[in-house]
């Protein structure tokens, strides 16, 4: 059963579009992509972080593995695909932690109320037992029984945020995907809380799939990288190799742009620079930006292991980007 | 003096709320010196916007400045009339906000907003007004000032409207700017153009900056000093470079070993135990006694004293532990 290289999750040829009415009143509607043909495979046990900045499609990705969102392609967790009739069986298998435990919480149920909703849900247990797994759950996560009948006004935002990972956690999925989970808190009470998916992950057995913009958290907490930027994948890798030695341009700009407290901030760690031109619809995403840019790159670069050269995600190797003339 | 473009001293902020009274700033004293960047860096709740709104007189009517004096280029701004306070208040010290979106009129268009503050201080020409306008939006980065001036802000990135903010802080030529967490509704690229745009500005006009952020990072990119708050009172002050490398005051210490940095991979990192109180909660005379793991019996009964560790490195704390090191 603990078989380190059974994929959890398996994302292939994911691609979202949403319509987009336009500015004025008779603009005529077109289609926005969010997600273009995103692969992206987790496995047992392991973090995976998924870094991007706003709009870059990364939470879209996330609630289309959770079944709320329509998309093209195929997803499957534990080798399961979301459809109407094994809704059940599904969300059993993953669950999910968002930004802000205030609005995830319902105001006007207690804590172990919350707690227990999953497991009444999927009619597991009784009454009796329910409420021992919630009281256990909450000193898995750091608090204790005596907050069991309390309400979520009554709890600080990091107290909040560890009810709703405990909350996911109540029915041990199989995935459990974290959007943006320590973004509201404070500095002091975000570090709580990323040691406390670190410490959970260590005792329970799951995968996650960690949604940040911050690259120096992800790179923190996770096993491998991927870096979306205008809905695709431009890098993917083991932390390692993706953070010390990013090849794609935008990874570069993003590692850059990130104020660090550490011996002389570096600004100009990549040398910071950015370029402004047209960009090329059917070219690379990052074409306007990039200041690598060559005529190739107005043709769409596909994935490729930066190793072998080869196009695709195979299992095999570690590292893979978007680009025609990556950093070497 | 004569250096200094701002001088706080034992400033209060109190907050009436529920028939009680909570400090919500607890007589602090800091400067700003002429042309210099500085930053306030706490966390939520520490009351570091309060300061700044405390000195642009923004100050919801529940509460107040209760003690204290707020010297700005010479004049004590609890003490000026209201109309000359007016006259300071955007003009020779403005203020950007986090939400560029809710800071501006979605109604008005850009180049009316931007050269409001002109219009209202009466002493410009139309032509003029334009003109600066004009200057303050290129000035601010925008690619296209002149079609940036006919739009609305609904019609901008978020990057782009707060450039905008910027542009409406700097068209008066202020001699102080303060920065209420410019940055932190922005992307990091985004963020890394804004915060060199303010790097820009201050070296080219000589404008002081006042930065508030709880973001050290941010502070460290552009800041000379900073201040570190905490609960209402500032626990430790220094040179950035000093903060950061040689951080004395617990609280500090904590601050910065919570940021997940290159070198923290695999370690837990050393967060703060418990949560920052609220303000209507008492507190001991050290504010962080009940979260420091090296407080003792004093820590709950003597406000902890000014310390000078060097230069411009001062400290309020009871624990002294460069004194330990030397015995």
């Amino acid at each position: 059963m603990n078989n380190k290289s059974e994929e959890i999750l398996e994302i292939s040829h994911v691609t979202n579009r949403y319509r987009d009415s336009g500015t004025g009143f008779f603009s005529r509607s077109k289609m926005t992509r969010v997600l273009n043909d995103v692969d992206l495979t987790i496995h047992r046990d392991e973090i995976f972080g998924l870094v991007g900045e706003s709009g870059c499609g990364k939470s879209t990705l996330g609630k289309a593995v959770l079944g709320l969102i329509p998309f093209d392609g195929q997803i499957k967790v534990a080798g399961m695909e979301y459809s109407r009739k094994n809704r059940q069986e599904f969300t059993r298998c993953v669950q999910a932690v968002f930004q802000d435990p205030l609005s995830s919480l319902n105001p006007r149920r207690t804590i172990a109320a919350t707690l227990e909703e999953p497991l009444l849900a999927h009619g597991i247990g009784t009454p009796e037992s329910r409420r021992a797994k919630a009281i256990e759950m909450l000193e898995l996560v750091g608090l204790d029984g005596s907050y069991a009948d309390r309400l979520p006004r009554e709890l600080s935002g990091g107290q909040r945020q560890r009810v709703c990972i405990g909350a996911a956690l109540m029915i041990d999925p199989e995935l459990v995907i974290a959007d943006e989970a320590t973004s509201a808190l404070d500095v002091s009470v975000g570090a709580q809380i990323l040691n406390l998916f670190q410490e959970i992950h260590d005792r329970k057995d799951f995968a996650m799939l960690f949604i940040s913009h911050n690259l120096n958290v992800v790179y923190y907490l996770c096993d491998r990288i991927a870096v979306m930027y205008r809905g695709s994948i431009v890098e993917q890798g083991d932390s390692e190799s993706l953070y010390n030695a990013p090849m794609h341009p935008y990874t570069r700009t993003l590692l850059s742009a990130i104020p660090e407290i550490e011996e002389g901030d570096e600004l100009s760690r990549y040398g910071y620079q950015e370029t402004r031109r047209e960009s090329a619809p059917d070219g690379c995403d990052f074409y306007h930006r990039c200041p690598f840019a060559t005529d190739q790159c107005r043709q769409r670069p596909e994935l490729t292991d930066v190793l072998t050269d080869k196009q695709g995600t195979e299992k095999s190797s570690e590292h893979f980007v978007r680009c025609w003339n990556p950093v070497r | 003096m004569g250096e200094n473009i701002l001088e706080v001293k034992h400033m209060t902020v109190t907050l009436y709320e529920n028939g009680g009274e909570y400090k919500v700033v607890n007589r602090i004293s800091f400067t700003v010196g002429k042309g210099e960047i500085v930053g306030i860096v706490g966390e939520s709740g520490c009351g570091k916007s309060m300061t700044a709104l405390a000195l642009q007189d923004l100050l919801k009517n529940h509460i107040k400045v209760t003690e204290g004096s707020m010297m700005f280029d010479g004049k004590d701004l609890r003490k000026v009339s209201a109309a000359e306070r007016r006259e300071i208040n955007g003009n020779d010290m403005t203020m950007i906000f986090q939400e560029p979106m809710t800071s501006l009129n979605p109604l008005h268009r850009v180049g009316r907003q931007v050269g409001e503050v002109l219009l209202l201080h009466g002493k410009h020409s139309r032509e003029e007004i334009e003109q600066r306008t004009l200057e303050a939006l290129e000035m601010a980065g925008l690619p296209d000032p002149k079609k940036t001036m006919q739009m609305y802000p609904h019609e901008l990135s978020g990057g782009m409207r707060q450039r905008v903010m910027i542009a409406m802080g700097i068209i008066a030529r202020p001699k102080l700017l303060i920065a209420d967490e410019p940055t932190t509704a922005l992307d990091v690229t985004t963020q890394a153009h804004v915060l060199e745009l303010l790097q820009q500005i201050n070296r080219q006009t000589g404008t002081a900056v006042l930065l508030i952020s709880h973001d050290l990072g941010v502070i460290n990119r552009i800041c000379s000093r900073v201040l570190v708050m905490y609960a209402g009172k500032i626990v430790e002050q220094g040179r950035t470079e000093d903060i950061l490398r040689n951080p004395v005051h617990p609280y500090t210490k904590g601050l910065i070993a919570s940021i997940p940095t290159r070198r923290m991979k695999g370690a837990p990192l050393a967060s703060i135990p418990g949560r920052v109180p609220p303000v209507t909660e008492e507190k001991p005379p050290c504010p962080f006694a009940s979260r420091c793991d090296k407080a003792d019996k004093r820590c709950f009964t003597e406000y902890p004293g000014r310390k000078t560790i060097s230069d411009e490195h001062i400290l309020w704390c009871h624990i002294d532990e460069t004194k330990k090191k030397t015995v």
